[in-house]
Formats: structure tokens, sequence, C-alpha cells
């Protein structure tokens, strides 16, 4: 019963909300473990206490998930910054998006891929690809310039690119 | 397919509707909802008390419905009143007891000290004085909010309930002395520019240096430049060690309001750590049970039963009978409300609303049980903060030890109902409606549904 109304409610505003997390947090890793986060201790709440008197689940996961951000950002405060492992732009070839063919492993690659990628570059390239905002309201959500998410996204397709060439290269010529 | 096409359906296979997020949100569930442990390797086992109250309580209940039946519903100095006919001054009660003798307090030191903004963790400091700047907010000087270190935070009390697992509840007053006016915010509701935010908390064991979270703790309280203080109480999710020398530290934001920060975060302008330590054995309280029937129709706010939303439903709350726990300790009573009983017609949905709408909750400020000491009135009761998520499952209230001063002949208190409201009480709500659930809402406080004399003596 609890089960049920856990997975309706995680269907109905997981993708709401890990656009808010990735809005708020520029760390991939830091937005998908205050989404488990915020899950489980809403779990463990409905297991406890029923689920009866949550009138709002969206607006109670949003106030859950505020407050999980604002502990990810002390909790950060006193961590050292971790380092970030860049790709450099080592193959000049495309790769040719049709003729590409997109199974899970793939998507699952692209994303691993992807969060390889400098956070505040795959923060852009999720909110642009993933939530379809536009360059401007990611300017303006993230208080940065056009031009920088621009050329963050510019970085994210030259390097998923060169990455994704590679990958099929090693596919076609193991 | 083009290039976005690409990214965008990788990202839906992947992260966005994928199903590896969702598999890895599951096993992080069952492993949340296996046996938690305590912090002492014990698991966190449900209270023992309620299965041994509920068999006592049923038949004092049916000793209560048994006199009730042959001569009204007063009994020795426990009288219950009907509800909607009752009256708000209680009938005299026998002096059976003296409240002033509660349990032995158990705090044995406190501390706190107040930072400004300036004085944060360097990391800390860079975000907070980012966010701010960004918001158009004016830097945070001495001359501005100096006024905040002659603060005082001050532990009116704490306490545990009577069962093993029960959490930890502490009740401060927070005195903002030689306050300076401040602007009022657009952001916030009229009046309300300052609020004051459970950051964390945690503890320790004297003899052991591990430091111990006490979770779902996270909840603010608003103040503006007339307010003389706050009295809160807040709850934690996990209870303290049953014995040994516990030292507990919360830590405070104060909130500007005018820096818009759905964190509750970024718009702090000061810090407060507040320390205490107490004799963790002393900490429990005595209980007893006290049955409430309730009669007459009544308003509620009741979920729908396809979770689709809401609605208000008139009913008739005959037949429901709720049980009060009354818990006593040095910290003052602590009152739990449970439905112990409901006629078979009602859902599971109307019964849960019950609890709900006894609460002064979060839609808007309700009514809070109003307290009668020696038949004359005596304040409110101060509702509980469980903080998120755990606020609003439970009904409970403080009738604080200050209020409880002098000689007392008779203790009671006067309940309503509070239900979610737009104007309209026959109010409904889905979620696919225009209005979101955010669009102002009050909250309609019924006439008194129960009056009840509490047991003043320690049982």
């Amino acid at each position: 019963m609890n089960k049920d109304y856990f997975d309706r409610v995680y269907e109905k505003t997981c993708r709401r909300l890990l656009r808010y997390a990735v809005l708020h947090l520029s760390d991939p890793t830091d937005a998908e473990d205050a989404l488990q986060n915020v899950y489980v201790d809403f779990y463990r709440r409905i297991e406890r206490y029923g689920h009866l008197d949550i009138l709002f689940p969206q607006s109670f996961l949003q106030r859950m998930l505020q407050r999980e951000i604002a502990r990810n950002y002390a909790e950060r405060a006193g961590r050292a910054a971790q380092p970030i492992e860049v790709y450099e732009n080592v193959l000049a070839e495309d790769v040719s998006f049709e003729d590409l063919a997109l199974d899970r492993v793939l998507a699952e690659q692209v994303l691993t891929y992807a969060k390889a990628l400098p956070p505040e570059t795959y923060r852009v390239f999720v909110l642009y690809y993933g939530f379809e905002m536009s360059v401007s309201d990611i300017a303006a959500e993230l208080n940065i310039g056009k031009e920088a998410v621009k050329s963050r996204l510019f970085r994210a397709r030259n390097t998923l690119k060169n990455r994704l060439t590679a990958t099929e290269q090693r596919r076609i010529l193991p | 397919m083009n290039e976005k096409q690409f990214y965008h359906a990788a990202l839906e296979k992947s992260l966005l509707g994928g199903k590896s997020q969702k598999a890895r949100i599951d096993r992080a569930v069952r492993a949340a909802s296996s046996v938690e442990k305590r912090p002492d390797g014990r698991e966190w086992n449900p209270s023992p008390i309620p299965w041994i109250a509920i068999p006592v309580t049923a038949l004092l209940l049916l000793a209560t419905l048994t006199v009730a039946l042959t001569g009204g519903f007063a009994r020795k100095g426990h009288a219950i009143t009907q509800p909607g006919s009752a009256s708000p001054q209680p009938a005299p009660a026998q002096n059976d007891g003296d409240l002033t003798v509660l349990i032995e307090n158990p705090i044995r030191a406190e501390s706190f000290t107040v930072r400004l903004l300036p004085e944060f963790d360097r990391d800390l400091y860079d975000e907070c004085l980012l966010w701010r700047e960004s918001q158009g907010g004016a830097p945070v000087t001495e001359q501005d909010w100096g006024w905040l270190r002659d603060s005082r935070i001050e532990l009116l009390g704490v306490m545990q309930q009577a069962g093993a697992s029960d959490p930890l509840i502490w009740q401060i007053r927070f005195t903002p002395t030689n306050m300076q006016p401040f602007s009022e915010s657009d952001f916030s509701a009229p009046g309300q520019v300052l609020e004051f935010a459970v950051n964390s908390a945690q503890y320790t064991v004297e003899g052991d240096k591990t430091s111990y979270p006490l979770g779902g703790v996270y909840n603010a309280v608003s103040f503006d430049a007339d307010a003389d203080g706050i009295t809160a109480a807040w709850c934690s999710d996990r209870a303290l060690p049953e014995s040994g020398l516990v030292t507990v530290t919360v830590q405070y934001g104060i909130i500007d309001c005018k820096v818009e920060d759905m964190q509750r975060y970024f718009g702090s302008v000061a810090i407060v750590e507040h320390t205490f330590t107490l004799d963790a054995g002393a900490l429990k309280g005595s209980t007893t049970h006290v049955s409430v029937p309730l009669s007459g129709m009544h308003w509620l706010t009741v979920c729908k039963e396809t979770h689709t939303g809401y609605r208000n439903e008139q009913l008739s709350l005959d037949g429901v009978v709720l049980d009060a726990e009354v818990c006593r300790s040095g910290m003052g009573i602590l009152l739990t409300f449970t439905v112990l009983d409901a006629p078979e017609s009602m859902s599971e949905y109307q019964r849960s609303a019950i609890p709900l709408s006894l609460q002064n909750n979060s839609f808007g400020e309700g009514e809070s049980p109003l307290i009668y000491v020696n038949g004359e009135p005596a304040g409110r009761a101060l509702r509980i903060r469980r903080g998120y998520p755990y606020d609003g499952s439970v009904p409970q209230y403080l009738i604080p030890a200050s209020s409880l001063s002098g000689p007392i002949s008779s203790l009671g208190i006067e309940g309503f109902l509070n239900c979610v409201t737009n104007g309209d009480l026959s109010y409904d709500w889905s979620y696919d409606s225009a209005a979101g659930p955010l669009s102002p809402l009050l909250c309609f406080a019924s006439e008194p549904l129960f009056y009840v004399d509490l047991p003043i003596a320690a049982k």
C-alpha cells in the first residue's frame, strides 16, 4: 500500500524535483544523492506515520528537497573540492548522430560521459538537453550570462562527441 | 535524429526516464526500511507502551462509557463534557495532586554563541555572501545586525516520552533583545521578516567522541520587528540513549527573508549555536491516558481516496473517541492525540483526517488548544514542531511548565478542529486544477470540539 503510493508519487514528482536539484546543486552526484535522500526520508516517513495527512506530496517533497540542498551546502562547506576529470579533445572526427543506434547501453554511456564533465558544464548540459530549457532560461536560473551557457554547451558537445567517436571506433574496430 | 534529439533521448533513457535512477532509489528505500540501528548498535524497536496502553485504555474507556450510560460523563477528577455543548469553563475538579512537582529537570549545563555572517566559516560565508549579493541584499554589517549579538537563547525544557524509541523534544525561548527595526519583506508574509530555522542538531555521549545526528528537525519559525521573542518546541526523529551524560548541539540560522532563499539557508545573517548537557536517565516522563469522546457534525479536510487532492467533508463525529496521552516531565505536560476508536462507517481517509485537523496545521494559523488552570484561561498549548518530513503526522501539544506554576486544583484543555479552506468550507482541490495548492488558504477552526480535564497527579 505504502509502496504503491510511493511509486505513484515518485512517478509524478521525480522529474520536477530532479530539475530543481540540478538547478541548485552544481555537482551532478550531489543532485542525484539529494534526490535519493529525499525519497528515502519520504518513504521512511510514510512507513512510520502513513501518508494520509500529506495533502500536497509535491510541495511536501519540494520542502524536503530544499532542506536537503541546504544540508548539502553545509556539508560541502566543510569538505575539500574534488578533482574533476576533464576530457581533452583528442579526436577531430565527428560522430554521425544519424548512424548511432541509441539503445539503453549507449544512453547510459552518454550519461556516464556527461557526468565526467566539469560539474557546471554537466549541469547546463542536463538542463538544456534533458529538461529542454532555453539558453535564456538557464542563464536566468543560474544567474550567469547567456554566453557562459553557450560556451559550456559547446564544451559539453565537443567533449561528448569525441568520447562517442572513440566509443564507436572501438565498436567497429575492436 | 539530430544531435539535440540524440542527447535528449539519451538523457530520457538514462537520467530522467530510465529505470536505473528509480532502481537506485528503491535499493536505498529497501535498505532504509529494514531494521534501523541505534548508535549503540541496538535496534529501534517500537515502543511497547502503546501495546500495553491500548487494552488498558480500552478498559478505561469501557468503564467511562459505563459511567456515562449510568450517570453522565463526569468521573472523579476527570470530567469530560460532551463536545458541541461543552462549556469552556470546566466543572470544578477534585484537588488530587500538585502539578508544581514535576519530574526532575535533567539539564546540567547550557551555553550558546551568536555569530554574524562575516564570522561564518569561510566557504559558507562565500556562499551566503554571493547569494545575498545576487539577490540584491545589502552587506551584513555590524551596524545593521550587531543587535543580534545581544540575543539570548534559553532552554525551557527537554523531554523524551516514555517509550525507548520516542524522539527527543526540546523547547527554547529566543529573545532578540535590543532589536533594531528592520524593513518588511516582499518575499515573506506581511510582518514576517526574519526566520529562526534549525540548521542541524546532533549529540555526543560522555566518553564517546562520536557525534550522532538528530534528524527531522528542519523547520522554521518566523518573527517580526514587533515580536518580543520566539517560544518554540522541536522534535527530532531520534531518541537519546537511555542513560549517560549527553551533550546536544543545535545550530539555528537566523534568516533574512528579504533575501529570496527557498532553502532557508543562503539568507542567513547569523548562526546561533546552542549546546546543552543533560542526564539522559532523567529524561523520561510519566505517562497516563485520557479518553476523549467526540460528537456532532464537523468539517474535516480529507485526502481523496485517489490521492489526487483533498476536499472538505462535513462528517458526524459521533462514536469517535480520541486518546490523549498525557506525559508529565520537567518541561511541562506533553499531549499526544490519536484516534482510539471510530465508527466502521468511517473510511480510513476520514479517520486519518481527524489527527490532521486537530492541529493548527501548516496551511494557516488554526486554533491550538486552550489551557484552563483552575477554571481560568491560561494561554494556548504550544504545538510541537517535528520538522519535515514528520511535521503534521502526529498532533502533539505542550502545556509548558511555566503555565503550571502555583497551586492547581484543576487543569483542562479545550480543543478545536481546523480545516483548510479558501473561504468556502466545501472546498475541493485536485492536483489537476488550475489553482495551485499554494494559493492563499485559510484555516477554519470549529467551535470548541471538546473540553477535557487532565489528571493532576502523576501516576
